[in-house]
């Protein structure tokens, strides 16, 4: 049964938000990913998209339903295999950049592989590649709060592919940017894509943007429509 | 990076420097003052009970008092009205040992003991012009010295090899009988014949009934002073270790049958007082290493809620929760590493300053010498423990809620 194409597999996952109002921001997704796609995830506000990111990601935990990673159910994972799986596999690139405000630009960049204890002198340069690549090859020693939001989400964007993760959730990468370095980033993706089969799922409100991909999911009150 | 939590701690440690100096200051307070108060205190002490163990014999051998124990009434009644002095001449007229060397055979092989020196003691007067004084006048032998160390404290003069006519007095003795070296004296015992003596020493132990009322004489005029012929009013034992004084005791009066005494039942009040105060100084210690750990507890608290967003970043990108941990807890651990050193340094100003105070004040309760503050070793060892493990237990909730977080509810905290 395992298909060794299927990097994702989401059987009926339910995400309930409890509380005084619960909410159910996630009902019945069916959804499988395959290795190396890069897909557009589109949906008017608060429709789940956020939510079915982290989900995704291993951030938050489902209510219901089976989400596995290369045929592993990862309900069964504990909290240790999850961080480990986060750390290897899985870049994210958040809404806001999320960036650790003590740290300068190449060190936020090299976190991922501290974090993974890689012990590797060629890390630095790798690092400083990327930053290179996203256009911020002079602010390697800066710190967060030196710099502008769309700087500090390229920094994000850098630190998300430092691992070389197999895949990438970026919720609204380029929301921040202008539309050059939007168009720019997202090139970046796409290379990155093809030339290392990274898969890449990104929520954009963009509808340009979302034409580009290879398939679009779009969302609706927590429900996948198309 | 093998140990990222440690880059990651010190960078939060430089980065929060107004948190770091609080726990830092927190412990190296609460570290001065653990390591302050028992160093003077127990100075005070080890100062009382050298003097106390120097100032007498580790161990007296008497005659059994029976005559006046059984006479106690007797006496009481005699001399009513009259001075103590009378009544300690009766005593010690009565406490006599006559086959001293005997006993000396007896007890000399005893593992414990050092030496063993005979004495004559007893009240006389001592005139000087216009001036008399009545005091406590003590016939030794060299051997004596080993027993007690008067020679350190002589500030004129010797104390070996006393003359028949020879005397050793006390320094506020000297002044108030205005004698000084070389001039004589007249002392008068229970024998009521009164020997001419020229003072060959004078000490000074900062002990005020020594310094005011003892005298020394060579052994042959104390037993002439108090008429008791070649008799001895007691022997004097040094034991190897003065903590085991009570058990050698034990061991002589089964030996020689005699009344025998050891500083630690003489001195057994002082003994238990000080050993209270030990566990009211353990209880003050408590006290303030829980102020201290409450401080540090609150600033943690704040600390890892100031940084959750930064723990949910950490753990979106694999951190685990034991190295969330360990960055916390790594924080505290260092921060009173170097609070100590910090408070260990205050500790010994402080004892310095103290030091200097009583100096620059003169006189202390017990003497008047300031006796030389250290820091108490063991105090300061169980400070550094008290220390880190107080920084840890408070450390250890927080840092375990930090961990605990859920990666996207720390983020959006
Ligand atoms: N932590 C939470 N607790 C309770 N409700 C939540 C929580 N997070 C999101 N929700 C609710 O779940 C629904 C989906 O939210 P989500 O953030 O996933 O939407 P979104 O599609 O990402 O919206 P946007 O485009 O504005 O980012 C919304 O109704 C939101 O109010
Ligand atoms: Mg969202």
């Amino acid at each position: 049964m395992p298909n060794d194409e299927i990097l994702l597999n989401l059987e009926n996952i339910n995400k309930v938000y409890p509380g005084a109002q619960p909410v159910h921001a996630l009902i019945d997704i069916n959804l499988i990913i395959n290795k190396g796609e890069f897909i557009a995830v589109v949906g008017p506000s608060g429709s789940g998209k956020s939510t079915l990111m982290n989900v995704l990601g291993l951030l938050d935990a489902v209510t219901s339903g089976k989400l596995y990673y290369l045929g592993q159910e990862t309900s069964k994972w504990d909290e240790k295999q999850k961080a480990v799986f986060r750390n290897r596999e899985i870049g994210f690139i958040f809404q806001a950049h999320l960036l650790l405000p003590e740290f300068t630009a190449l060190e936020n960049v090299l976190m991922p592989a501290f974090i993974a204890r890689t012990i590797n002198h060629s890390l630095e340069e790798r690092a400083k590649e990327i930053l290179t690549i996203v256009g911020l090859g002079d602010k390697f020693y800066v710190k967060p709060k030196s710099l502008s939001g769309g700087q500090n989400q390229r920094i994000a964007i850098a630190r998300a592919l430092m691992n070389q993760p197999s895949v990438v959730f970026a919720d609204e990468p380029t929301g921040a940017l202008d539309q050059k370095t939007g168009n720019d980033i997202y090139n970046l993706f796409r290379k990155i894509n093809a030339e290392e089969n990274m898969t890449f799922i990104i929520v954009t409100h963009e509808r340009s943007l979302a034409q580009k991909a290879d398939r679009i999911i779009e969302i609706v009150d927590g429900q996948i429509v198309k | 990076m093998r140990f990222y939590e440690l880059f990651i701690a010190f960078r939060y440690i430089k980065a929060n420097l107004k948190q770091s100096i609080i726990i830092t200051t927190a412990v190296s307070i609460g570290v001065a003052i653990i390591i302050w108060i028992p160093s003077i205190n127990l100075s005070f002490m080890d100062d009382l009970i050298n003097r106390t163990v120097s100032s007498a014999p580790n161990i007296t051998i008497q005659k059994e008092l029976d005559t006046f124990e059984t006479n106690k009434e007797l006496f009481a009644e005699k001399f009513k009205g009259e001075n103590l002095l009378l009544t300690d001449q009766v005593l010690t007229r009565k406490r006599k040992i006559k086959s001293s060397r005997r006993i000396i055979q007896q007890i000399k092989n005893i593992e414990q003991i050092e030496a063993i020196a005979p004495f004559a003691e007893g009240q006389a007067l001592l005139i000087r012009g216009g001036e008399e004084r009545g005091v406590t006048i003590k016939g030794i032998i060299p051997e004596e010295l080993k027993i007690i160390d008067i020679e350190k404290d002589m500030v004129k003069g010797r104390i070996r090899n006393l003359t028949i006519n020879d005397i050793v007095i006390g320094q506020t003795l000297a002044n108030k009988l205005k004698v000084d070296m070389g001039k004589r004296v007249k002392a008068t015992g229970v024998s009521g014949i009164p020997i001419s003596l020229k003072v060959v020493g004078i000490f000074n132990t900062g002990l005020r009934a020594k310094d005011e009322y003892q005298a020394y004489v060579n052994l042959r005029t104390g037993q002439q002073l108090l008429n008791i012929k070649t008799d001895v009013s007691g022997i004097g034992v040094k034991v190897k270790d003065i903590y085991k004084a009570d058990e050698t005791a034990d061991e002589i009066r089964t030996k020689t049958g005699l009344y025998v005494t050891s500083w630690m039942e003489d001195n057994k009040q002082i003994l238990d007082q000080l050993n209270r105060f030990k566990l009211i100084i353990l209880f003050i210690n408590f006290l303030i290493v829980s102020s201290a750990a409450t401080s540090i507890t609150s600033v943690f608290i704040m600390l890892v809620a100031a940084k959750s967003k930064e723990i949910g970043i950490l753990k979106s990108m694999g951190a685990e929760n034991k190295s969330i941990m360990v960055i916390f807890l790594s924080q505290a651990v260092f921060l009173s590493f170097i609070g100590y050193f910090i408070g260990l340094l205050g500790a010994k100003l402080m004892i310095m300053g103290y030091s200097n105070l009583l100096e620059s004040s003169g006189e202390t309760m017990f003497s008047t010498q300031v006796p030389e503050f250290k820091i108490n070793t063991a105090y300061a060892v169980l400070a550094f423990f008290y220390s880190i493990f107080t920084s840890i237990l408070a450390s250890i909730l927080p840092s375990y809620q930090a961990a605990k977080l859920k990666p996207v509810e720390a983020i959006n905290a």
